[in-house]
């Protein structure tokens, strides 16, 4: 039933947006998201909020990956794109990625003003 | 009778694979969206059964993914106590991969002279799913393959993240966790959760926050790069 609750008040959230975005002119913002903002800044000023949602978010969120399946059967037809673009996408996946991560690791290191955690260091090893 | 068919067939695999994948210890290639997704596809080829029959089938799920958009707010507010010890080098790291990440394979693409519709696919691959298929079909991306990209990436960062990390001995867990969920978002993050509270947390603000502040700000710069 809590759940219930939270869900019905994010339903409620996102129509606002979604209605809000239309009347002021914003459709290229995806109403989603920016309920996903309006939310994230509600939920730090009035930290009472997340109990209500916890539930319903919780639900939600266990639950999501199965919510984009059907997005991603959606490549079977785009197939002759793949097939024509299949070097933009294996460089996106892996080359991309890699720098991507890379340039992150290096930066957090520029950045950093304090020392590393070694700890961190053998559980990584443990783990893989 | 088709459409109920497809639903159930849907919930039915994934709830299967999340079996799997937990029996696994977290065995990438039964990921819970990859396993359903693979076996749909071969069911749908084999059965001739057009993609725009299953997709009214299963187009409830497409309103409770907007639903869970809106709910990710939490776990960013969760995690933000996590990261604010060293905010100057978590805004770096996070921008500083996406920007590379995305800045990399947009300028190939140009450079491979990929229209217009795949660059910005390709442009939302540092946002996690959720948020990457909502913001490449507000700037007229495929949503299906940039999903396809998301999922493939954060499989990459969660394999080789790891370890190229420690090469570089690179041990602070804050920004091993920043780093892994910038590149390879919730994939990646599900990973970094199962080495520490810690790391998994700072990869679920790193992940969750990239994909909020992309998310808001691509589809109102991307029309300046077309």
């Amino acid at each position: 039933m809590k759940a219930l609750i939270g869900i019905a008040v994010l339903w409620g959230l996102l129509m606002t947006t979604r209605y809000t975005l239309v009347f002021v002119g914003f459709y290229g913002l995806p109403a989603a998201i920016v309920a996903l903002a309006v939310l994230t800044v509600l939920v730090v000023v009035f930290r009472t909020i997340a109990d209500l949602l916890e539930p319903g978010c919780g639900t939600l969120i266990q639950y999501m990956p199965l919510f984009f399946i059907p997005v991603l059967v959606g490549v079977t037809v785009q197939e002759n794109l793949l097939a024509e673009q299949w070097v933009l996408i294996v460089f996106t996946v892996i080359g991309a990625t890699l720098a991507g991560l890379m340039s992150a690791m290096f930066a957090y290191r520029l950045f950093a003003g304090r020392p590393t955690v070694s700890t961190v260091h053998s559980q990584g090893q443990a783990n893989d | 009778m088709i459409d109920l068919v497809w639903f159930i067939v849907t919930i039915a695999l994934y709830i299967g694979a999340v079996e799997l994948y937990e029996r696994s210890d977290g065995k990438l290639w039964l990921h819970p969206i990859l396993l359903p997704t693979v076996i749909i596809i071969v069911a749908l080829k084999l059965l001739h059964v057009p993609f725009a029959i299953y997709l009214e089938s299963v187009r409830p799920f497409e309103y409770f993914l907007e639903l869970a958009v809106v709910a990710l707010a939490l776990p960013i507010v969760r995690h933000l106590a996590v990261v604010r010890d060293n905010v100057s080098a978590v805004v770096a790291a996070i921008v500083a991969g996406s920007v590379t990440g995305v800045g990399c394979a947009v300028i190939v693409g140009i450079v491979i002279g990929a229209p217009d519709a795949m660059l910005a696919t390709v442009a939302v691959k540092s946002i996690t799913t959720p948020l990457a298929v909502t913001t490449t079909n507000a700037i007229g991306g495929h949503m299906s393959i940039a999903a396809a990209i998301v999922v493939l990436s954060g499989i990459v960062t969660a394999v080789a993240g790891p370890p190229i990390l420690r090469r570089m001995a690179f041990t602070d867990s804050v920004g091993i966790g920043v780093v892994l969920g910038t590149a390879g978002h919730a994939i990646a993050t599900a990973e970094a959760f199962r080495k520490s509270e810690v790391i998994g947390a700072a990869s679920g603000f790193a992940m969750a926050s990239n994909g909020l502040l992309t998310a808001l700000i691509l589809p109102l710069i991307w029309p300046y790069f077309t």
